[in-house]
């Protein structure tokens, strides 16, 4: 159920590959708001269009957790940079929609438009046990629910339309009711009122990212997501994983190219070709899981290259190596390499949306043509 | 106790539109700010250099266009949490306070949004505990009605104990993994242990407001702070030594809670310039036809009186319908009006400096009408008068200081800021710099000690 689309204010998009830091909180304590600043801004500097704060509401595992809430994370860090795209992510089954509309809404508000979502559906429920509340079932159906979850937000963001403030000193009329729509959701997990207490995001919708963690959640995202991080191991499972997500999105009646597929990647550059292969024999039981791209770093920038061209990818999310140096040597050497090639284009600049940067249109609001649910302007 | 270590405490209350329904619309108002963070970064800066405690960012989980006549602010505004971390990254020093309503979160996710706040902020953050007055919210909510205030309460009792506790077990250096919560209550099943490190405050401060028996046992057992709202000196001293009482019967000391009612304060150089101020603002206000009776709804969001004389009749005790509004009162009025219709009129004078025998500057029925429609606690005056105010409160123990609800933005914010806290200061009132870095320091308060014990 893609919204429809005034292509007159179709942007021109970044050229060249899109690129996201995927950062999985996990790390040693200390002051985590000084640290996450940093690697905004390194992120932002290496030329990046969005950071990701991917997360999990829960500690314990084999590395001690601290970390930020997203929201928290990403509003701190957007005082501090200027054109970086960040993508909060959320799972449905541990938000009420009319809240996580909020909280994105504003992020968008705050960011001028470089917010992004990550909704998470995830069958494990792997944090279920920080969420007990006795009087809700936990759903069963989870991607039912979170289709829901996700049709309520999104007809949530469009409950002011753009022209809803008149703001007239003169006479005092503030609003035009008649613009402010509920949305009256009774749906199968939900029964949301609205309006909003928010004004319409203004990217419109913020753009939908989708972490995939199997293939089960494909089919929705071919249809939802305008960026999609797929987590094969290799470029072939890459490739076929794109070419079946643009195979969805036709068939739903989108245009495929609006939908970017980022493999997952974890770059190990050496300085030279047997550094490189040591690197990937002492660490690569280690790494995250992703292709690991392992070399110089013109064989790095070389592989992450040709498969765009290949269509293996949109792009990348990359998941630096956790080892000292890999970080630095991946931004300061491989990524000035596929700029010198042109295969990243230059970054937008300041105050473009992030919906710009991805070349997706700002959405028309699907409540604008709908009969007034709430037009008392009294 | 001596009073010689009681200090003055100032929040200042943020409405991107002014706490005055009409402060938008005065010249040199910024009626767009609801959702220009920078904006409210700037006047959050202003509060900081004034050495303010805290910023305070209300919420409402509803709305409605009929309260753009009301509360414009309200109708829509800038989700707090969002709002906060921004703030946070902006300022340095000042306390920031966040609303939210346990009603509609989990715990969890409270626990952890306000300890990432306090993360960010460097031990800055605090939690305002509502539990919901509008009851359109549930609406939102997928709730089939808004609970009555004992199952609101006996959720917020358990909620909160819980938030404290994952706070209390969350990852430290003694222990990186955290310890877990394996709660079982009543409402809540919550495994733990939380995934923020231990907060720079270990617990944020936490803030409450209300009146009823459950909201003032929960305020003085749980909140550090308590935001009064009693329109006089009378009411806000009994209101003040119920909740210190109260507060002592949960073994706690009157300095642990800090009791900040609201005030309105319409400052200028002079008071002629300041009761200009607070005449423009009203002047703005519309007038309900008379034949409109009865409470206005604002669409489920609460109740307000009408702006009418019928309305105007019931507050006096007396028929007034078919007077002008701009009719001086008669003076024989005062001697035929109920308590409550002298309490208007007396504070009318108060505000307005007009009285009902004062030649040409007596007071009229629409005066009358205004003050009825804000009887919040407002003081209108040049910068002493506003000090002694405060002043007058904060010595008759009806207040350890005041949540400030600047009228209009940013005017009334540089207004007070500039004019009144020197004079505060001067007197030896109010701080002349933060006693440190946290909102804990500003409140004189200690880390609470945790409620688990140590060992794992």
């Amino acid at each position: 159920m893609s919204a429809s689309i005034d292509s007159s204010t179709l942007p021109a998009p970044r050229s060249g590959m899109r690129l996201a830091y995927l950062h999985r909180a996990a790390e040693p304590a200390g002051d985590l708001a000084a640290r996450l600043t940093r690697l905004a801004l390194e992120v932002e500097r290496a030329g990046f269009d969005f950071l990701l704060f991917d997360d999990e509401p829960k500690a314990g595992g084999p590395v001690p957790a601290a970390r930020l809430d997203p929201f928290t994370a990403a509003s701190f860090v957007a005082t501090r940079t200027r054109h970086l795209g960040l993508a909060v992510t959320a799972d449905a089954a541990y938000y009420e929609p009319f809240n996580l509309a909020r909280l994105t809404a504003s992020l968008d508000h705050i960011t001028h438009g470089r917010a992004a979502l990550n909704l998470t559906l995830d069958p494990a429920r792997s944090a279920a046990a920080n969420f007990g509340v006795r009087h809700r079932a936990a759903p069963e159906d989870g991607q039912r629910h979170a289709e829901e979850f996700l049709h309520i937000v999104r007809s949530l963001w469009d409950s002011w339309e753009d022209d809803a403030f008149i703001r007239d000193k003169e006479t005092g009329r503030f609003v035009d009711g008649t613009k402010i729509h509920a949305i009256a959701h009774r749906g199968e997990h939900f029964q949301v009122q609205g309006p909003l207490n928010v004004a319409r995001p203004p990217q419109g919708q913020l753009p939908l990212v989708h972490v995939e963690r199997s293939a089960a959640t494909r089919e929705w995202a071919a249809t939802e997501a305008d960026v999609v991080i797929v987590a094969e191991p290799d470029e072939a499972g890459a490739r076929s994983a794109r070419a079946a997500l643009r195979l969805g999105a036709a068939d739903g009646g989108r245009d495929a190219d609006a939908l970017a597929v980022l493999a997952r990647v974890v770059p190990l550059v050496g300085t030279s070709p047997s550094e490189a292969a040591d690197l990937h024999a002492r660490w690569a039981p280690l790494l995250p899981a992703g292709i690991v791209a392992a070399g110089t770093a013109g064989e790095v920038a070389d592989r992450l290259h040709g498969w765009v061209e290949q269509g293996v990818a949109d792009g990348y999310a990359v998941l630096p190596a956790p080892v000292a140096g890999q970080w630095p040597r991946f931004a300061e050497a491989v990524l000035p390499e596929l700029a010198r090639r042109g295969a990243i284009g230059p970054a937008p600049g300041v105050g473009a949306t992030l919906r710009e940067r991805l070349g997706l249109a700002r959405p028309a609001n699907r409540h604008a043509a709908a009969p007034t649910l709430s037009g008392q302007t009294t | 106790m001596s009073t010689t270590n009681r200090r003055l405490h100032l929040g200042l209350m943020f409405w991107a539109t002014g706490t005055h329904a009409a402060g938008w619309r005065l010249p040199g108002s910024k009626e767009d700010a609801a959702f220009d963070i920078e904006f409210l970064q700037h006047v959050t800066q202003i509060a900081e250099r004034a050495r303010f405690d805290f910023l305070f960012l209300g919420d409402r989980l509803a709305t409605d266009p009929r309260l753009q006549r009301t509360n414009p602010s309200q109708m829509s505004r800038l989700e707090p949490f969002t709002a906060a971390a921004s703030l946070a990254a902006a300022t340095s020093r000042i306390g920031i306070v966040v609303t939210a309503n346990p009603t509609y979160y989990d715990p969890y996710t409270v626990a952890r949004l306000i300890g990432s706040l306090d993360h960010v902020s460097g031990g800055r953050a605090s939690w305002n505990i509502v539990t919901g007055a509008d009851d359109i919210a549930a609406a939102n909510f997928s709730r089939t009605e808004h609970w009555e205030t004992q199952k609101r309460y006996d959720w917020a009792d358990e909620f909160v104990s819980v938030v404290k506790a994952l706070w209390d077990g969350a990852p430290s250096e003694v222990h990186p993994a955290g310890l877990p919560l394996r709660h079982e209550g009543a409402h809540f099943r919550i495994e733990g242990p939380l995934d923020v490190p231990r907060l720079p405050q270990r617990h944020a401060v936490i803030l409450h407001a209300g009146t009823s028996d459950r909201s003032r046992e929960l305020g003085a057992r749980e909140a550090d702070v308590i935001f009064a709202g009693q329109p006089d000196l009378p009411s806000a001293q009994a209101y003040y030594a119920d909740i210190k009482a109260r507060a002592r019967r949960h073994g706690r000391g009157e300095h642990e809670i800090a009791i900040l009612p609201g005030l309105t304060p319409i400052v200028a150089a002079t008071t002629e310039e300041a009761v200009a101020i607070y005449d423009r603002l009203n002047a703005f206000l519309p007038l309900d036809p008379e034949d409109a009776v009865g409470e206005v709804r604002k669409g489920g969001l609460g109740r307000g009186r009408r702006r009418n004389l019928g309305a105007l009749s019931d507050v006096l005790g007396v028929d007034v319908r078919g007077n002008g509004y701009g009719e001086a009162v008669a003076p024989g009025l005062y001697a035929r009006v109920s308590d409550a219709g002298r309490q208007l009129i007396d504070e009318t004078a108060r505000r307005t400096r007009r009285t009902l025998e004062g030649g040409a500057r007596r007071i009229t029925y629409r005066d009358l009408i205004d003050t009825a429609g804000a009887m919040g606690a407002v003081v209108v005056g040049n910068p002493e008068e506003v000090a002694d105010f405060i002043q007058s409160w904060f010595d008759a123990r009806a207040a350890d200081g005041f949540n400030i609800f600047p009228a209009y933005v940013p005017g009334a914010v540089e207004a007070f800021t500039e004019l009144v806290v020197p004079v505060l200061q001067r007197r030896g009132l109010f701080r002349l710099d933060y006693e440190g870095p946290t909102f804990r320091h500003h409140l004189g308060l200690d880390l609470p000690a945790p409620r688990l014990p140590e060992a794992a």
